[in-house]
Formats: structure tokens, sequence, C-alpha cells
């Protein structure tokens, strides 16, 4: 099952949650304002928000779990945390700071693990690669830069290397408003910008390899793989459709086509934020005006509008839970762990001491029991190739022990006719005395 | 019964109790007569399992007499067994036992859950009487062992299961503990095993005592290496039956303190010592103390120095297997797995190459040394199975610890020789590989190919058996490895660990003369290469080196069309194994054919603009696929259906005039052409300026690009940026004939690689064409170009020709402005790349003849 989750920046406006497919309202998570590409589902265990908060130097990270309106767990990093990521596994949780730093929190621990300067304007968004090797992030003044995680980790490469970044791109002009990956080997990078641009990278060449502009500021971005298209949330409240297109199925660039829009008249409020369900079929958006809206994106009509309880929406998600869950939400305490720790403001310094806490994780394994298992029948055939060759000492003990009782038995039998033999010469002695005795006396 | 009573067919129901009862009339041997033929229970047990004899019900809807005639002969069956089980008679006990544990397995579910407590007190009283020979309790243990496995499949009888099992448990350790034979402990481990599997809360109070009689047997080191497996693998799961994660990680952190205890008395003279202690210190918090020694005794300790240096690494090995274990098992809670200190220990192994410390005098007589260098190879393989484990307990978690992972894996493989350890080497690199994607290729691309071509070199030399026609594939593979020589010499100049590896310095070279590598190397390495170029083909190998990602990527398509030729040239292996060859996994030839030509496809598939070998790789294929019934033929039908895209013609580049400048420039990048194919002079190039390695290599992709030849002519001077967004002045005509021209294969100035920003308040609706906006400066150092489709073309090639008219069309100007006021939006070229033709719905109505090439676009 599908389930939709949509928060807004204003203050304690909640994050809503529908299912995609009956359109039933689900629970809600209380005290939640995040900014934009704050609101991250981390493993399908627990869903994570940056927070906006004006006033306070030290940023915010919120925690909740499935099962529960309130906040779960708080976390303060250093600095303000704007746009988040989290790796499939929920293994990590990177941030963007609002001074160009980047964060790299392991969550079952809570350490920060890594903290570099991406840039000197602040991070905007971040997205992960296909294979999550490379870390996407995108700055305030139009910067587009990628990471390779390794390298970030690797302290001698680090040294060696003139700069951490695989590739940077500087072609946009004003802030970076979303950025989508797909593809592995050959994968794109596709960014949109309020300089009113999608603009098109090769990762592994890292060359610009397209341009679309828009007539108006581009706030999201969704592509379906599957489809070639991409779709591009604006600030006039219509989605554009363009198609990517690969000139032939291996080449590196890609002929971009306007194919259309989605619009809904009655709203001209800012699209904010897109998410393309798993098979590329519903694309919901949310918008400034409070309103998620489901889209068919074969009809291209709208199939299902949400109200967010509370002010404009500025992140939607669409997150899957495994079918074996039932509809149930899972719970974190099912798995035998405890509270998940708060997120570390500092990485501790002595850091060859600390042991990074590495899981592994619970499978549910089929318990079935295989006929492999069964091995009476193995052990069986093995044993009485023994016994017939009569080689192993095993077998001989057993051999020895047979003829010992073989041997008792005959004994006994041998004791027995000898009783036998015994009567019966007892017998005839007493018929010839008797007879002797009536002889005499006849 | 009568004697016509005939059946239907051996389908049917009423043979299972009469074949049953002749079964336990004439082979289940019984209380009077003697039994002299065990191979006879194999027949009934086949026949059993066959037939579903003691399955007491069918599928089909039969008379409630047909059933019940069979219930009864089941329990005239099992009544049969009974009397076996408590015969006086050794041999007829062990007979029931055995087909009591079949039973076990075979009969109903009805009949199990009913009977199940009587068969197993049958069974325990031969595993707790001392005085039954080995063989009965053996048999017992593997029939006990059965029944509960039966049970585990039942969930509502879990609690009866784990009270049975718990009686037991005491019993097996015994079992364990007393001298029996081998035979006996193995039988017992296997019975602790299932247990432990299916119900692991009923060892939890003989916790202590079973961790105790498992170590000690595992460091009293006088069981076989077969027999040390299991009980690794028994030690592993006992955790399990706790199931909390401090148990867990207790056991790790014993079982890695007595491996680098065992270590420290293995290595004495062979490493520093600062090394091991460094390797305790990971294990144990200065604060804390040491946990309880493995299996709680100490004197164990004292015992070791005694035995023989064979036996100690024996030991370690097991106890690494058994950490593998513990990694990669589930575990029903989450752990905390100490990576640090698992990796010093597999480094501290891996470091180890048996050559004495410089810093010690030498403590170690020459016959020591050979024992512990004639034992190096299986620790060694044993720490990389432990790696191999380590990826894949931690998953997405290795990311902090892959650079120190990559860096140990790059100097062990620059040492290591051995065919067994470099097969286990790539496997480890394969899967490092899969799991972390674009980024571990940045890595390693460099080592892969190095090293693959050196394990690789007897199938690059190989020329085959008909050299006529195969001369030219020499030079090329020569030139190949002159290359990676010299790459390599360069890669060490600047290599980041060339401080490490001065003990291990050893020059690949040293083993390159005359070394054939063994049958299962060379396909350990092609699939490296396969794996390394289905995950990042399209990657730069250093970002540092921006200019030579191109050049691994045709390095390795050529290596890898040698090889897969070469490999495949002397007509097809057979698959089959002889039935009297031997029965260990060995790799035969067609293993390394299919290999080979799996690497082949990976090459093709993985992005570049146009595979340079197709033509050639699709008649291998072909060839392939004749092969009827084998594995290789499966693939090469795989092959074909993956290289369909490429072959048809519908996949081919799309044809209008923006879509070929492209593919002419990045054929240009990616096509090292023959020379004499060029109009144009390439130093002047200016696309290849960073690319060094075309001058010196350009070569060695030449010979098998005969039948690919295009015609690429390339400008002067291209225009770097020359953005020029006035498009107003545009003189569409000029555009029309300049692809016309282009056409007629004549240098004209195409295209300008121009870089339009179009900032977004720009609210005009513009139109950038590309052939309008090339012509508006065709003085300004334009790219000219122009395909043509050779005559030695291919039959792709030739695909593309009729096509190729496609490209004709021509820009109206009341159109293209049309289309241009109508559209809000601006599409926008960009440099070097082409440009893109902006069409929307409506523009795409005046462009008839692209929409016949374009079939996605309507």
């Amino acid at each position: 099952m599908e389930l939709v989750m949509a928060s807004s920046s204003t203050v304690d406006g909640g994050i809503g949650c529908w299912d995609l497919k009956t359109g039933t309202e689900r629970l809600q998570y209380r005290s939640c304002a995040s900014p934009p590409h704050g609101l991250i589902c981390v493993g399908k265990r627990l869903l994570a928000s940056s927070q906006v908060r004006e006033s306070n130097s030290s940023g915010s990270i919120f925690y909740w779990s499935w099962n529960k309106p309130q906040v779960e767990v708080k976390s303060f990093p250093a600095e303000s945390i704007k746009p988040l990521v989290s790796n499939r596994d929920g293994s990590y949780i990177i941030g963007g700071g609002s001074s160009g730093y980047i964060y790299l929190w392991e969550v079952a621990g809570g350490k920060l693990l890594k903290k570099w300067s991406g840039h000197y304007r602040a991070v905007t968004c971040l997205s992960f690669s296909d294979d999550e090797s490379l870390l996407i992030s995108g700055f305030e003044d139009g910067c587009v830069r990628v990471w390779s995680l390794f390298m970030i980790f690797d302290g001698l490469r680090r040294e060696e290397a003139n700069h951490l970044y695989v590739h940077s791109f500087h072609e946009h002009t004003l802030r970076v408003t979303d950025i989508v990956s797909f593809g592995s080997s050959n994968a794109i990078i596709a960014s949109v910008s309020e300089d009113c641009t999608c603009k098109v990278w090769s990762l592994s060449e890292g060359t610009l390899i397209g341009n679309i502009v828009f007539s108006s500021k581009v706030y999201s971005l969704a592509l379906d793989p599957s489809d070639h298209a991409l779709y591009a949330g604006c600030m006039d409240g219509k989605i554009y459709i363009a198609a990517l297109k690969a000139e032939s199925s291996r080449g590196n660039n890609y002929q971009i086509h306007l194919t259309g829009s989605l619009t809904d008249h009655r709203s001209i409020k800012a699209v904010t934020c897109l998410a393309l369900d798993a098979y590329g079929i519903s694309l919901v958006s949310g918008s400034d005006d409070g309103m998620l809206r489901v889209w068919d994106t074969k009809t291209r009509n709208i199939i299902r509008v949400f109200k967010h309880p509370k002010g404009p929406v500025n992140n939607v998600l669409i997150v899957r839970l495994p079918l074996y869950l039932n509809g149930q939400m899972p719970s974190l305490r099912r798995h035998g762990s405890l509270l998940t720790p708060a997120l570390e403001k500092y990485a501790s310094s002595t850091e060859e001491n600390a042991e990074v806490k590495a899981l592994i994780a619970h499978q549910t394994t089929c318990n079935r029991p295989l006929d492999g298992l069964y091995h009476s029948s193995e052990v069986m055939n093995d044993q009485g190739k023994e016994l017939q060759q009569q080689g192993s000492s095993v077998a001989s003990d057993m051999e020895l022990e047979r003829l010992k009782l073989d041997c008792t038995r005959s004994m006994q039998m041998v004791q027995q006719w000898k009783k036998m033999y015994e009567t019966l010469h007892q017998y005839c002695v007493n018929e010839l005395l008797d007879g002797d005795l009536t002889g005499n006396s006849s | 019964m009568a004697v016509f009573d005939n059946f239907i067919n051996m389908y049917d129901i009423k043979l299972k109790p009469r074949l049953l009862r002749t079964l336990i009339k004439e082979h289940v041997p019984d209380e009077k007569h003697p039994f002299r033929n065990p191979s006879e229970l194999s027949k009934v047990v086949s026949m059993i399992k066959t037939h579903k004899l003691l399955g007491e019900s069918s599928m089909e809807a039969t008379d409630k007499k047909q059933v019940e005639i069979w219930t009864s002969t089941v329990d005239a069956w099992v009544e049969r067994l009974f009397s076996l089980v408590s015969s006086s008679m050794p041999d007829k006990r062990w007979a029931g036992i055995c087909l009591l544990g079949v039973t076990c397995q075979e009969c109903s579910d009805e009949r199990f859950l009913a009977s199940y407590s009587v068969w197993f007190h049958k069974l325990l009283s031969h595993i707790q009487s001392p005085g039954d020979c080995h063989f009965v309790k053996v048999a017992s243990c593997a029939s006990m062992s059965d029944l509960f496995t039966r049970l585990g499949g039942f969930s509502n009888v879990k609690k009866e299961g784990t009270s049975h099992a718990g009686k037991l448990i005491q019993y097996l350790l015994q079992l364990l503990t007393d001298d029996y034979s081998e035979a006996v402990w193995e039988g017992a481990v296997c019975l602790l095993l299932t247990i432990m599997t299916f119900f692991p809360s009923s060892i939890h109070r003989h916790y202590d005592s079973a961790e105790a009689a498992i170590a000690s047997k595992i460091i009293s080191r006088r069981s076989s290496v077969h027999m040390l497996k299991k009980f690794s693998h028994c030690l592993a799961l006992l955790p399990k039956s706790r199931g909390d994660e401090d148990s867990w990680s207790l056991m790790m952190q014993k079982i890695l303190l007595t491996i680098n205890v065992h270590l420290n008395d293995a290595f004495q003279g062979l490493e520093d010592e600062t090394r091991c202690r460094e390797a305790v210190r990971l294990l144990v918090a200065p604060a804390k103390s040491h946990p309880p020694p493995l299996g709680g005794q100490n004197e164990a300790s004292e015992k070791l120095k005694k035995r023989s240096e064979q036996s100690v690494i024996s030991s370690i090995s097991t106890l690494m297997l058994c950490c593998s274990t513990m990694l990669t098992n589930s575990y029903p809670v989450q752990v905390n797995v100490p990576v640090r200190p698992l990796l010093a220990l597999i480094e501290r192994v891996l470091m180890v190459d048996g050559s004495l410390s410089q810093s010690l005098l030498p403590l170690m007589t020459s016959m020591q040394q050979e024992l512990i260098c004639s034992q190096l190879p299986s620790l060694h393989l044993h720490s990389l199975e432990l790696l191999l484990s380590i990826i894949k307990g931690l998953r997405s978690q290795l990311l902090p610890y892959a650079a120190d992972i990559v860096r140990l894996i790059k100097v062990y493989l620059k040492g290591c020789t051995l065919p067994e350890l470099r097969i286990q080497v790539y496997l480890v690199i394969k899967v490092l590989l899969i799991s972390k994607g674009l980024g571990m290729v940045v890595y390693f691309a460099q080592e892969v190919i190095d090293n693959a071509i050196i394990d690789l070199d007897s199938l690059i030399h190989d020329i085959g058996n008909n050299a006529s026609s195969d001369a030219y594939r020499k030079a090329p593979s020569e030139s190949l490895l002159k290359s990676s020589r010299r790459k390599r010499k360069h890669g060490n100049r600047s290599g980041s660990f060339e401080e490490h590896n001065d003990s291990v310095n050893m020059e690949p070279e040293v083993f390159k003369k005359g070394r054939t590598s063994s049958t299962s190397l060379k396909i350990a390495a092609l699939e490296a290469i396969e794996c390394l170029l289905s995950v990042g083909g399209s990657l730069r190998s250093e970002s540092s080196q921006a200019g030579n990602q191109k050049f691994w990527r045709s390095k390795i398509d050529n290596l890898l069309m040698i090889v897969a030729t070469n490999a495949c040239d002397g007509g097809w292996a057979k698959e089959e194994k002889s039935v009297f060859g031997p029965n260990e996994k060995t790799s035969s030839y067609a293993d390394l054919q299919l290999a080979s030509l799996r690497a082949l496809l990976a090459a093709l598939l993985s992005p570049v603009v146009r595979p340079t070998y197709l033509s050639q790789a699709l008649d291998l294929f072909r060839r392939g696929r004749q092969e009827t019934g084998t594995k290789l033929a499966e693939f090469c039908v795989h092959a074909l259906l993956a290289l369909e895209v490429l072959i048809h013609p519908r996949y081919l580049p799309l044809v209008d005039p923006s879509q070929t400048s492209i593919n002419c420039i990045s054929a240009g990048l990616n096509f090292k052409l023959p020379e004499n194919k060029y109009s144009h002079d390439k130093k002047q190039n200016p696309f290849l300026v960073n690319d060094e390695s075309w001058n010196q290599d350009g070569d060695e992709t030449d010979y098998l690009l005969t039948n690919v030849e295009k015609n690429v002519n390339y400008p002067e001077n291209p225009n770097e940026t020359s953005g020029d967004p006035e498009v107003e002045n545009i003189d569409p005509t000029v555009g029309s004939s300049g692809i016309k021209d282009s056409e007629e294969q004549e240098q004209q100035p195409a295209m300008a690689a121009s870089d339009h920003f179009v900032m977004g308040d720009n609210k005009d609706a513009v139109m950038v064409d590309a052939q309008l906006s090339m012509e508006n400066s065709p003085q300004e150092n334009a790219i000219c170009h122009s395909v043509n489709v050779g005559p030695g073309r291919t039959e792709e090639e030739s695909a593309n020709s009729e096509i190729t008219p496609g490209k004709d069309f021509r820009v109206d100007k009341d159109d293209g402005l049309a289309a241009r006021s109508e559209n809000p939006i601006i599409f926008d070229s960009m440099k070097g790349k082409g440009s893109a033709l902006e069409l929307d719905d409506e523009g795409m109505d005046s462009f008839p003849d692209i929409i016949d090439a374009e079939p996605d676009s309507d």
C-alpha cells in the first residue's frame, strides 16, 4: 500500500497522511514545520523532518515513529538544517546547512560521521544517485555539486585531491529548487531553479546535456523513468511535462520536448512539490494553496484531491509499505531496538576510538522446512554402505556386538540341547531300569 | 486378495498399501530372520519416497475404504518399526531407527502430530543409553533431527517442541564432551544445529556448557576440517538461543580475542609486535576488563602452545568462518558489529606474507617458516571470506570503511600471485562494485583492468588454432599490454599507497612471463570486468585524468572482443563433466567461453554511443546459439535479445541534423577511427586535446574497425562559446541549404556549438533553432560535419542509411516563426552537444519527415 505524506512550513502545520489508493485519511503527525525538502522517510522505519525555526541558532530535526502522532525524538544540530536526504536502507541521514556545510549522520547511533563544507551559500536540496554512492547538492546561488561519498570518507584521497567534489556545475543563476537523478551507469541529473530553467546533466561525463526554459520559476521536479517524462511544478500553478527522450537507447544525449502540462484551472498558486508513485502512474503535487492533487499521468486528469489542514504544502512523499505489514505501520519496537538516538551536534573528537555502530539488520527469513534439511535417509545410506564394506571401526563395532549376541544365543541353544539330552538320557536310563525291574519281577 | 485384482495405473491409490505391505513382508527385517543386507533399506526408502507410501491420503477423492486400508497398513508399518527399534540385535535396532527417521519426514501431518512424542522417547532412549553402539547413536541423532525439522514446521506445537528439545540437550552435550568417534560428534552437532534453528530457546539453560563443549572441540583441534566447519556454524548460531544484543557481541568479542591470541603465536617473528597489540586494543576498550575466554577454560591457551603450527592455523580459520557466519546470518535483534577490529584482523593476516620481519632478530627456524608458509594461503583465503561477509553483512553501512577496504585490497592484489587467492580477491571486488556502484568504479577501474589484463594474458596472446586470418590480432594485443604497463608505472608514481607497499612491491611483470593462469582465474577476471562495465561503464576512471576515460573503455572493449574471439575460436567446448572426472568444482573451458561472452555483452550494452564490435559480437552470439541444449546457447539467446535494441533500425539514432551532429562529435571521442579515414588533422582537433592517449594508442582499436566506416570531418578550430541569443536575424533558408550540403558530404560550416542562456525573465517567445543559430554566424568557427555511410558498412549501418533521407527537411520560415510565437517555452541548446530542436505539439505537425523518423514523438 502506498501512503501520501505531506507537510507544511507553517508553524505547527503537522504532517498529513493519506492512503493513495483509497483516499482515506490516516494518522496525522503533530508539531512539524518543515522547509522544502525537509521531510523524509528513513528506511520505512520512521519519519524525519528538519524544522523551520526562526530564532534559535541551532537547527532541529524531529523523528516520528509510524504509529504515534507525537514527536518521538528531537535532535538539535549545530546550525539550521534545511534539506534532508536518507538512503534506502535508512542507515544515514544527510542534511544541508544554511552555511553551506553538509552533515552526514548515521541513524543507528546518531553519530555525526562527517561534516564538510559544500559551498559558501546555503544548501537548498539534496539527492542521491541511483546507487547511492554519489550525493548531489544544490545551493542557493545556483551551484550544483556532486560528491562521492567514498571520497568524503577517504582521508588519504581527500588530502590529495584539491577539491572534494566530483563535479561542480555553475550554469544555474538563481537558487536551485529541486534535483532528481535516474539511471545507473549512464545516469542523468535534472535540476530546476528559480531562474526558470531545468538543466539536464550527464552524471558520468559531468557535462550539461540539455536545457529547458520555462516561462515561470520552477519549484519542483519529478522524473518518470519508464516514460522518460519530466514533470516540472512551476510558480504559475502549472505542471509542465517535457519528454526526455534518448536519441538512441545508448546515447548520452537527450532531446527534450515539451509535451504538455497538467493544469488545475481553479488554482494559480505555485506547485511546490511533486512525487511520483512507484509505477509512474500517479503523480502527487503539493501546492501553496494547501491542496494535494493526485494526477493520472496517462489521462492527465486529477483523480483525487487532499487538503492539508494547515497552510501551504511544501513537502510531499509517497511511502510504499511492504505487503507483509498488512497496512499496519511498522513499529520500531517490533524489531527489538529501542528508541533511535538523537543525532549528535558535533562529531566526536577522538575519532579513532569512536566505534561506528553498524547493525546487522533483522531479516524476515522464511522458516519453512525444506527437503534438504532432512538427512536421516542420507545418513542411513552412508551407514549402510559402511556396514556392507565392514571397513570402519564403527561398523565392526556393531558387527562385534551382533556376533556377541549370536554367540550368547548359541550358547543358550547349546545349554538347551544339553538339557534336553540330559532329560532324554535320564528318561532312557529310567526306562531301562524300569524294564529291568519289571523283567526281573516278571 | 484376488489374484486379478488389478490396478488402474501406477497412480492408483490401491497400489500404495499393497506396495507398502510387500515392503514390510519382504524387505524390512523382522525379529525372526537375520538381517543380512543393509542396502535393502535404501531401496525401501526410495520406494517410499517415490510413491509417497506413507502419505495416507491422496489428491483424488477416493472411497473411504481404500484410505482405511492404507491407514491400517501404515499402522502395521509403525508397529514393525517399534519392534525393530526395541530389538536386541544392534543392526535391526539401527534399521528401525533409520526407518523411523524417514517416517518422521514422510508420514501424514495427523499421524506425525499424534505420535511424535512417542517416537521422540523411543529415539531419546538410544541417545541416552551409554551402552548403545556408535552406529545406533548416529542414526538416532539423524532421525531425531528429522523429527525436530518436521516439528519446526508446525507453529502450534512450538512449546511442546521446546520442552522436548530441552530434555535432549544435556545428553547431546554429553555426547560432545565424551570421547566418542567423530561420526557421533557429527550426528550430535547436526542435531544441535537443527534444534538451534527451530527451537532456539531450548538451549537457553545450557548456553554456557554448549559454548564450552563446542569451543573446546574447535580449540583442541583434533577434528577434521569437515567437522570444524560444522562446529563453527554451531558456535555462530549459539547466540540466537538467547537472542539479545549482548550475547552476540560478547561471542564476537571472545572469538576475535581468541583469534588474535592464536595469531600472536603463529605469527611470532613474522610481524611487528605493535600490530598485534593494536588489534587487541581495538577489541577491548581500555576501561573494560577482558571477557572470559571462549568456552570458559583458561588452560586452553596453555595447551595450545604444545600443538603444532598447522593445527593453530586450522582453528584460526575455523573461528574466522564462525565470524563470517555470525555476520551473514540473520539475528532476531539489531546488533552492533565491531567493524574496526574485524578489519584490523583481516589486515593483520593479509599483510603477513611469510617473510621475516626485519626489525626483529630471527626467532624462527626455517622449518617453522616452511610450516607457516604452507598454511598461509588457506588463512588468507579465510580472511578474504571474512571480508566478503563483512561487506555482505553491513550493506550500506560499510560506507565509512569502504576506502580502507579498497586500499587494503589494492595493496594485497599487487603482491598476490596464487590463483586461488586472486579469484577470491576478484570476488570481493565484484561484490564491492555491485553493492557500491559508481563511486566504487572510480576507485577500482584501473586496478581491475590492469590485473585482468595480466590474468587474461594467455587468452589475449592466444592466436588460436587458425593463425591465418588472425594475424591482425597480435599487434593490437601487444600494444594493449605495452600501454597497460606504461599506465601502471605511471599509476605507481603518483599512487597514494606508494608508501605502504614497500614490502609487497612485487612488480606484476615478475609473474607475467610464461604464466598461464588457470581457467577459473580467467573466469573470475572476466566476471570482474563484466561487473565493472555493468556498474559504471560510462564513468571516468579518475576525475583528475579527465581525458583517459574513453581510453579505458575502448581498451576494455577491445580486450573483451579479443578474448571472446580467442576463447570461442577453437569451437565450443563440451559442458558436461565427465562421470569419472574430479568431483570438486572445477571450471571447464565451456565456463570460460560463457564468461567471455557475458563480459562481451556487458561491454556492448554498457553505454557508449555505438558499440564498436557489434557485428563481430553478433556473429559470435549467433554461432553460440546453435549449440543446442547448452548454457551457452541459452545465454546467447539472451544476449541477442538484449542487443535487439541496438540492431533494430527503430532504435538507431533519429535522423535530424542536430542529432547527427551530436553523433559525429561523440563518435569522434569514442571511436578511434583509422587514420586514413580522417580528412582532418587529428592534432588540431580540439575535442581531443585532453585525450593524450589518442596519438599513442589510437592504433590499437583500428584493426577491428574496418567495417565501421565513417567519415567524420572536424573543423579547424571550432567555436568554444559563441552564445548568440539574437535569433531575430535568422535566415532559415541558409540553414536548410546547410543541411543539404552536409548530405552531399561537403565540408561546410554546420553548427555553432553555442551556449544560450535565456534568463527566466525573458518572456519573449523565442525559438532557438540549431540550424538557424548556426547559420547566424557561419564564419564564427562553426563546426562542420558530415556523416558518410561508407561502402563497407555493416547491416546496422545500412539500416541507418535507410533513414538518412529523413534528414532532408527544411525549416519553413513562416512555420518556424509561428511556432515561436505560440510557444511560451524556450528550448535552448547547450555547448558542444548540439542543439535541441524545439517543437511543441503544433510545431511537430509542420515537420512530417521527422515524425516518420521519430516514432515516439506522436
